[in-house]
């Protein structure tokens, strides 16, 4: 458990790429470290090919450290294999990916319903929940659609739903306004502060945009692999 | 929420994915699924054809040959003349011994008839004797396989009295002149029942003889050649007074043949044969066509088996970024290989069936075209059969080649790395 009380932990992590098993490659993360407690917006920033999408898969049990630990709500990632990562991924994490990334054979409603499915629940229970997301995001009318009938911002927040769906401990979102206008951005941002103030979730967005960065409680700048700069907003939850 | 995870989740969520997936590309799964129809299809139908024919064939065969026929030919190596008067072992021999003083006769053929009627799975047993004759009728003269029986013992080792077209078998019981042809014989010779040709024969006696039945066996090389007569007549004409040259024998398995000839050969040292043996050119050509259509039938499940794995592995290609989605929210490296093992078992599965019924109608309209076949069989109808488990097998046999077709690009599905195309997606 994080020895700051923070629901992620991130310990002197680095991840090389090109290498066999860890070894050797390309350093693309260098001894990275952080807490982030519980109901915290962070944005992570940094120029492309900073580490930032890297470290984002890394928090979210989808790749593995090639040194150093992770963990969250107590438990260490790399002590997980593959199918219990996976589990791991079912309930404790959520995603939202830049280009939506929605099943497209499946209404909206089924797509949030999934996680649900996989998770235990019968799909009557899943699709009624489904329907209670997509309603908190005022989707309701939307939920027999399939992605195709959606706009970009309306996918996007489909897939807010669907990262939210299990309740997870965290939210991780990969430059989830970079295929959308500003309004629906924006929109998409709010969702993110609401659901880490008022739902107690914690986010963690990967982001180009300066603009949204500075919307969210607190600033992690990548470059080269490396932290440069941690900064949290006047006010926010530390 | 709290966590309820348990193994019928899993399965719940793969059936959901699988199966809308697969109704989602239907154009595609359809290709591949009408691959395994039509090899379902052609596996039974064909096979239907062939077995049709075959049972057919062995029917017919059954129904006029004896199961299994011993003939008067000694296996064992021949006993010199002189050993003969001797009775013991001769160092000597005669040179030139005459033909007619060979021995070309079953002895004892009372009592070996007796000890045979006794062997379990034997049912019935006939002597008889065979020999070359000629039949004359109004300047017409052919060749026939002479067959002299006992009626009432014969029918119970070949049920003749079901092939007669006019006139009757029992009927060569009333007089020592009669005799019975095939339906093809009387035709070329112009005879119907009533009719008296003359026959004669090599060093025997000719006869005036009344048709008194005429047979249709189904099997032509019988009907052109076969003329039964009463044994005692046959033996005055063929000039073998007394003399038993077959028995012939009807088992409760004609399966069994082979072996209770092989037995019977062994114990009684006289040339034994089966039935298959004396049929072995007909049924080799069924075995020959049997391996080419096992051939035929095999190419083109193969050829349905490659279409399934064309479209799995070709979806499993475009799908790389919905596999992603599938394992980032949760689903382990096992659901997304049952999603893509159970995608190829329902398309193999639905394949097979409608190949079922493909063949069910195809069987049914090919039972009811009238052909003219008069080869080594004759035949009006088309025969096919429609055996269940022909069926049953084609449904396997989809469900295998399924199956095997959808292993490679299910496990390949099973080894994306979510990171790897969220990594080249993303950037």
């Amino acid at each position: 458990m994080s020895e700051k009380g923070g629901i992620l932990e991130a310990r002197n992590i680095c991840r090389s790429l090109g290498g066999t098993d860890g070894e050797g490659g390309h350093p693309v993360l260098r001894d990275i470290s952080f807490s982030v407690p519980r109901g915290q917006f962070v944005a992570l920033t940094g120029a492309s090919g900073s580490g930032k999408s890297t470290l984002l898969y890394l928090l979210g049990a989808l790749d593995r450290t090639s040194s150093g630990e992770i963990w969250l709500d107590g438990v260490e990632f790399g002590t997980l294999d593959d199918d219990e990562r996976a589990e791991f991924r079912n309930e404790k994490l959520g995603f939202v990916f830049q280009f939506h990334f929605l099943l497209p054979e499946f209404t909206a409603l089924e797509n949030v319903a999934i996680p649900m499915m996989r998770r235990g629940l019968s799909r009557d229970e899943s699709e009624e929940r489904a329907y209670a997301m997509l309603s908190l995001l005022g989707l309701e009318a939307l939920y027999a659609r399939e992605p195709g009938q959606l706009s970009g911002g309306e996918q996007q927040r489909v897939s807010i739903a669907r990262a939210i769906a299990n309740e997870p401990k965290l939210i991780l979102a990969d430059e989830p306004t970079g295929n959308l206008d500003s309004e629906n951005a924006s929109q998409v941002v709010q969702i993110f502060r609401t659901l880490a103030h008022e739902h107690g979730r914690t986010v963690i967005m990967v982001t180009h945009d300066q603009h949204f960065a500075d919307l969210a409680d607190r600033r992690i700048a990548l470059k080269d692999g490396q932290i440069v700069s941690d900064i949290s907003a006047p006010g926010a939850s530390v | 929420m709290p966590p309820r995870k348990t193994q019928a989740s899993g399965i719940r969520t793969v059936l959901f994915v699988a199966l809308r997936q697969l109704w989602a590309r239907k154009l595609l799964n359809g290709v591949a699924l009408s691959g395994v129809s039509l090899g379902v299809l052609v596996l039974i139908t064909m096979n239907g054809i062939l077995h049709g024919f075959q049972e057919k064939f062995t029917e017919s065969v059954l129904k006029i040959s004896p199961h299994v026929s011993i003939l008067d030919t000694e296996v064992r190596a021949p006993s010199t003349l002189l050993s003969q008067f001797e009775q013991t072992v001769v160092a000597a021999h005669v040179l030139h011994e005459s033909p007619w003083e060979r021995q070309t006769r079953i002895k004892r053929p009372r009592e070996l008839a007796r000890a045979i009627a006794t062997i379990p799975g034997v049912e019935a047993v006939a002597p008889s004797v065979a020999g070359i004759a000629t039949l004359d009728y109004g300047g017409k003269t052919q060749s026939v396989d002479l067959r002299g029986i006992e009626v009432s013992a014969q029918e119970r080792v070949t049920p003749l009295e079901a092939c007669v077209l006019e006139g009757k078998m029992s009927a060569l019981e009333g007089s020592t002149d009669t005799v019975a042809l095939g339906r093809s014989l009387a035709t070329e010779m112009g005879v119907h029942v009533g009719s008296v040709v003359h026959a004669l024969a090599l060093g025997g006696r000719p006869l005036d003889l009344k048709v008194v039945a005429i047979y249709e066996s189904g099997i032509p090389r019988v009907d052109r050649v076969r003329a039964y007569t009463l044994l005692r007549t046959a033996q005055v004409l063929l000039g073998k007074p007394d003399i038993i040259g077959r028995m012939e024998i009807r088992l409760a398995d004609p399966a069994d043949a082979m072996v209770v000839a092989e037995q019977l050969e062994v114990a009684l040292g006289y040339d034994a044969e089966s039935w298959q043996e004396a049929n072995a050119n007909f049924l080799s050509i069924f075995k020959m066509f049997g391996t080419i259509i096992s051939f035929g039938i095999s190419a083109i499940l193969l050829v349905g088996g490659f279409g399934i794995l064309a479209v799995q592995v070709m979806i499993v290609l475009q799908k790389q970024r919905d596999i992603a989605i599938l394992r980032s929210i949760g689903l382990r490296q096992e659901d997304v290989l049952q999603i893509f093992l159970l995608q190829g078992i329902v398309i193999s599965l639905v394949g097979g069936l409608i190949g079922d019924g493909l063949a069910k109608i195809a069987i049914h309209y090919l039972a009811q075209l009238k052909i003219k076949a008069e080869g080594f069989m004759k035949t009006d109808i088309f025969l096919v059969n429609d055996d269940p488990k022909m069926y049953v097998y084609g449904l396997a046999f989809a469900l295998f080649v399924g199956v095997t077709a959808s292993m490679i690009p299910a496990w390949r599905a099973a080894k994306v790395e979510p990171v790897d195309v969220l990594r080249g997606q993303i950037g």
